[in-house]
């Protein structure tokens, strides 16, 4: 097999010598005498030389092509490929090898057979059946390109389309495919199946913030109808969601879901089992929300502009993890007001919606020095602070003054209730004198200013003198009296000034008076800055809200579950001893595997990301659940040590039981290949390169370049010249 | 001829009335507690007391207007006074240069802001590069190295703290803004040469002592209320720059 390649098209070509053999001719017959006949055939010589070095014609010998181009055959062997009524998929693609218009397809190439389903393709094993875990569509293209070097006319695949393998994008991977990739789709439908698919949610969900979780159910058999889906946690009902599947099947159910505690919820949505469903895990989706406090949530109720308040909120206002709010009387009813209104930056005092409504929101209210009454505020909206703590886990911190305690009349309403003391009724008396606080319990993590006892006790012995003290009733059985006054007592002892308890599932804190800014002061006076007063209030914020507050580490999964063959991210956060970001600290990180008794230390990948934040990665090699331990380490030693646990699963082969033909048309379409159904295969809808770009080339031959093409030129043009001269040709 | 004076008597009846008086005047000191206080400097050299009372007039216009109850009188402090770390709000005013602070005067006033104090600045002359202006930013660049005075932005929490304002006033306006020194994100220096204190000077009858220039009583009337909500940031910090806050204050600047 050969031809003739030139650098015009062989039409201009063929042009050219038909004029120039029609010009040849005529002269030819014009001339008479032998010599002029042979000088007009020379000339045309040189003419047909020199066309020839304008046209450089190539001449190519191929190959003859007697081997035909192979086309390899990939046939999907995943799980999905077993479901299907009557015939599996399968089995359909078992009678298809069979078809009579595959074989005649086998007459024009080479059918190579291959299975896939993972990350590798191999060569067709009938008797293995489809058990591949997961499919990856992508492990057929890397078999053309490392068996045959992308040199193919085309493939086949044979497949179910559906592509779980969420970490690679196949479409991205189409694209610089070269060849025409043909789909054969295997169509067998599952009859009866409910299945819930595309789980939506944020594996992070802050406390007491609403996160949205979402499912798709696709029900095969059993569209416009209804389906109830359950949103379950440790076999109980928390909500239930009724949905109306359209006419193809699909409907979606969404819950808002919110969690007033801290820690990990292990929640599932279940869709009900009818009877006739093929299969029946994919009715449930379990996952794990891990709930945060991104930001403890302060809401600062203040009764009267003072010190008190503006020394606090710089200390909540400067700590990174606390959000507050904060409401402070700038002007009493009884205050005049020379100036129109709108010359005033004050804002009306949201009583209704923010203890009818927004509340729960928070994780710590404080009142200071705070007279309900005067503001409008009923016993209800009292009624409503109390459940916050006890039925919500709120933390409430009264702090004295004038109007706080038996003086803000909260006698005989449910805040009295909740208190750590008993309180007296507007007569209640509030002692003027300083004096210093005596610390009953100086191991309290609220008062420990130190780690070391001796030391606290120290640090206790410089804090200067409070000024100010409600004299309320003796401290409730149960409540632990962390501070009294050293000079006052009741009848039971002490007076309490710093009182807290446990109150339902909340905390409360009294602190008796409204002077701690002067602790700030004091020690500033003597060079010792306002640490110990920001700790101290910074620990009393921690104690109140509970948690992992008092944690120097913590740990969230970036996902609880993951597929195989996906990252599992881990992000750690160090704090140093006292709350603040720690970036020098020293992570360890071990994996308990699910095989019994396997670790592996994977501290060395851990990586400071953001201030005082490390992440590790960590790829999961068999299903089941992993146990990541973290121990970190400060310039102080220890500072914590913490777990976490994430599930690796194969997940996508039993959830995703329809054959995902949309995937299908765009590979074809994207690589000019075609898509036919198994049932009715025709191979005319397929599409291959034509065999001869596949032809190898034998040799080819540049006359142009050789020197004997110049040589012969050269004695042409010198025997004419030669001829004119001797002979006298004109 | 009288046997004995009741000269004694009298004097007995005298003291026995006066004595209660006289002995809670001198022994009975008034609480501060949780009170604002009015504390002011007292420097050597120069016109520390520019305005001998002064302090009158604005503590009941705070206790009259707002929710803030002030201490009674005018502390008043030299820089190596305990007594300066009792109150956070330290005022010093001047018209003249003065000397400078000793070291330990300059590292209590350091620690006092580090405390969480705020100084308020005034300059009654009226005119800029004076002598007390110069002694001002001599002595705060020894008392906090590295932060000098900057104009503070019309969106900072002194100019919204209790009143909306637009303009700067005082007893004479040489200077549209109002300087200070910021520290972590607090204003822990606050610097006016538009005299802020001689627009609340009164006499014996209630009448105003000095004239405001050039704007006369309005502008007056925006040095006052620019001067309380100095203090009203004092008690209250960035309060009025939460965000829940901006609306209503949008709202309000815009329909004005």
């Amino acid at each position: 097999m050969h031809d003739i390649e030139t650098s015009v098209p062989a039409i201009i070509l063929t042009v050219v010598f038909a004029l120039a053999a029609g010009a040849v001719t005529y002269l030819f017959y014009r001339k008479h005498a032998l010599r002029q006949k042979v000088a007009v055939w020379i000339r045309l010589c040189v003419y047909i030389l020199a066309l020839m070095l304008i046209l450089q014609p190539v001449y190519v010998n191929y190959d003859a092509p007697v081997r035909k181009n192979v086309v390899p055959v990939f046939i999907d062997n995943s799980r999905s490929m077993a479901y299907g009524g009557p015939r599996s998929r399968w089995d359909e693609a078992k009678v298809w090898l069979n078809n009579d218009a595959l074989k005649s397809l086998g007459h024009r190439f080479s059918l190579k057979y291959y299975t896939f389903s993972s990350s590798t393709a191999v060569p067709y094993n009938l008797s293995a059946g489809p058990t591949g875990e997961y499919t990856d569509l992508s492990a057929v293209f890397k078999q053309v390109s490392t068996e045959y070097n992308n040199a193919v006319p085309g493939i086949i695949i044979v497949t179910d389309g559906i592509h779980n393998n969420s970490q690679i994008n196949i479409m991205a991977q189409v694209k610089d495919v070269a060849y025409p990739v043909n789909c054969v789709a295997t169509s067998a439908q599952v009859e009866h199946d409910i299945a819930l698919e595309n789980l939506s949610y944020s594996s992070i969900a802050f406390k007491n913030v609403d996160t949205k979780i979402g499912v798709d159910i696709t029900g095969t058999g059993y569209e416009n109808t209804e389906v109830v889906v359950t949103l379950n946690e440790a076999g109980a009902v928390l909500q239930k969601k009724v949905v109306k599947l359209d006419s193809n099947g699909k409907g979606r159910a969404g819950f808002d879901f919110l969690s007033d505690y801290v820690g990990e919820r292990k929640l599932s949505v279940q869709a009900p089992v009818i009877a006739g469903e093929l299969v029946k895990n994919n009715n449930v989706k379990d996952f794990t929300l891990s709930i945060i406090r991104e930001k403890i949530r302060v809401l600062y109720i203040c009764g009267q502009a003072n010190y008190e308040y503006s020394y606090l909120r710089n200390v909540l206002k400067g700590d990174p993890s606390i959000e507050l709010v904060s409401f402070i009387i700038l002007r009493n009813p009884e205050n005049i007001a020379f100036v129109s209104d709108d010359q005033l930056s004050l804002i009306p005092f949201p009583h209704q919606e923010i203890f009818m409504n927004y509340l729960p929101q928070f994780d710590l209210l404080i009142f200071e020095n705070f007279a309900y009454q005067r503001f409008a505020i009923t016993p209800a909206m009292l009624e409503k602070l109390a459940w916050f703590v006890k039925e919500k886990g709120g933390g409430f911190l009264m702090i004295g003054g004038d109007n706080a305690f038996g003086r803000g009349g909260y006698k005989e309403t449910a805040v009295e209730r909740i208190l750590p003391v008993e309180i007296g009724g507007y007569e209640e008396q509030v002692d003027t004198q300083k004096f210093n606080l005596k610390l009953a319990v100086p191991q309290h993590p609220v008062v420990a200013l130190s780690t070391d006892f001796d030391e606290n006790k120290r640090l206790w012995g410089l804090m200067p003198e409070l000024e100010g003290c409600n004299i309320t009733g003796d401290a409730k059985p149960g409540a632990t009296v962390v501070g009294v006054h050293p000079k006052i007592t009741t009848a039971r002892g002490s007076l309490p000034v710093l009182t807290l308890w446990d109150y339902g599932n909340g905390r409360v804190m009294s602190l008796a008076s409204n002077t701690t800014w002067r602790w700030a002061m004091g020690l500033a006076k003597i060079g010792k800055g306002k640490e110990l007063y920001d700790r101290f209030w910074s620990q009393s914020v921690r104690w109140l809200t509970r948690g992992e507050q008092l944690s120097a580490v913590r740990v969230v999964a970036e996902k609880s579950e993951v597929s195989l063959n996906e990252k599992v991210l881990i992000k750690i956060t160090v704090l140093d001893d006292q709350y603040r970001l720690d970036n020098s600290a020293r992570v360890k990180v071990v994996v308990q595997l699910p095989q019994k008794d396997v670790r592996t230390d994977i501290s060395d990948t851990a990586m400071l990301v953001k201030p005082g934040e490390y992440w590790v990665e960590y790829l999961p090699s068999t299903a089941g659940k992993y146990y990541f331990k973290i121990t970190a380490y400060g310039r102080r030693g220890l500072a914590g040590d913490t777990g976490i646990t994430v599930n690796a699963k194969s997940f996508g082969e039993d959830d995703e039981l329809r054959p995902n033909m949309e995937l299908l048309n765009a590979i074809a379409g994207v690589t000019q290949g075609g898509v036919s159904s198994i049932k009715e295969f025709n191979p005319g809808q397929l599409n291959f390169l034509s065999a001869k770009s596949s032809a190898a080339v034998k040799f080819r031959y540049r006359v142009w370049t050789e020197w004997y093409f110049y040589l012969l030129l050269t004695i042409i043009l010198c025997i004419e010249w030669f001829l004119r001269r001797m002979r006298g040709l004109p | 001829m009288k046997l004995y004076s009741n000269k004694p008597l009298i004097w007995m009846v005298i003291v026995s009335l006066w004595l209660p008086v006289f002995m809670s005047t001198v022994l009975y000191s008034e609480p501060q507690r949780d009170r604002f206080v009015f504390t002011q400097l007292r420097y050597t050299g120069g016109n520390w007391d520019s305005y001998t009372g002064v302090e009158r007039h604005v503590l009941k216009f705070m206790s009259t207007t707002t929710s803030i109850k002030p201490y009674s009188t005018r502390r008043v402090v030299t820089a190596e006074d305990e007594l300066l770390f009792e109150s956070p709000f330290l005022v010093i005013t001047g018209d003249s240069e003065f000397q400078p602070f000793t070291n330990h005067e300059v590292e209590n006033l350091r620690r006092y802001i580090l405390g969480g104090g705020l100084i308020f600045v005034n300059d009654i002359t009226g005119r800029k590069n004076t002598g007390f202006d110069l002694s001002i930013r001599r002595e705060f660049k020894r008392i906090l190295p590295g932060s000098g005075f900057k104009i503070i932005p019309r969106d900072n929490a002194i100019y919204r703290a209790f009143y909306l304002l637009r303009t700067v006033g005082g007893r004479q306006v040489i200077n549209n803004y109002t300087e200070g020194i910021m520290l972590s994100n607090r204003l822990v220096v606050i610097y006016t040469q538009n005299d802020m204190l001689g627009v609340w000077m009164k006499d014996e009858f209630g009448k105003y002592v000095y004239n405001c220039i050039p704007g006369g009583e309005s502008q007056r009337l925006e040095g006052i209320k620019l001067f309380a909500n100095i203090i009203m940031y004092c008690v209250t910090g960035t309060y009025k720059t939460d965000v829940i806050h901006q609306p209503f204050i949008q709202r309000k600047l815009e329909v004005r």
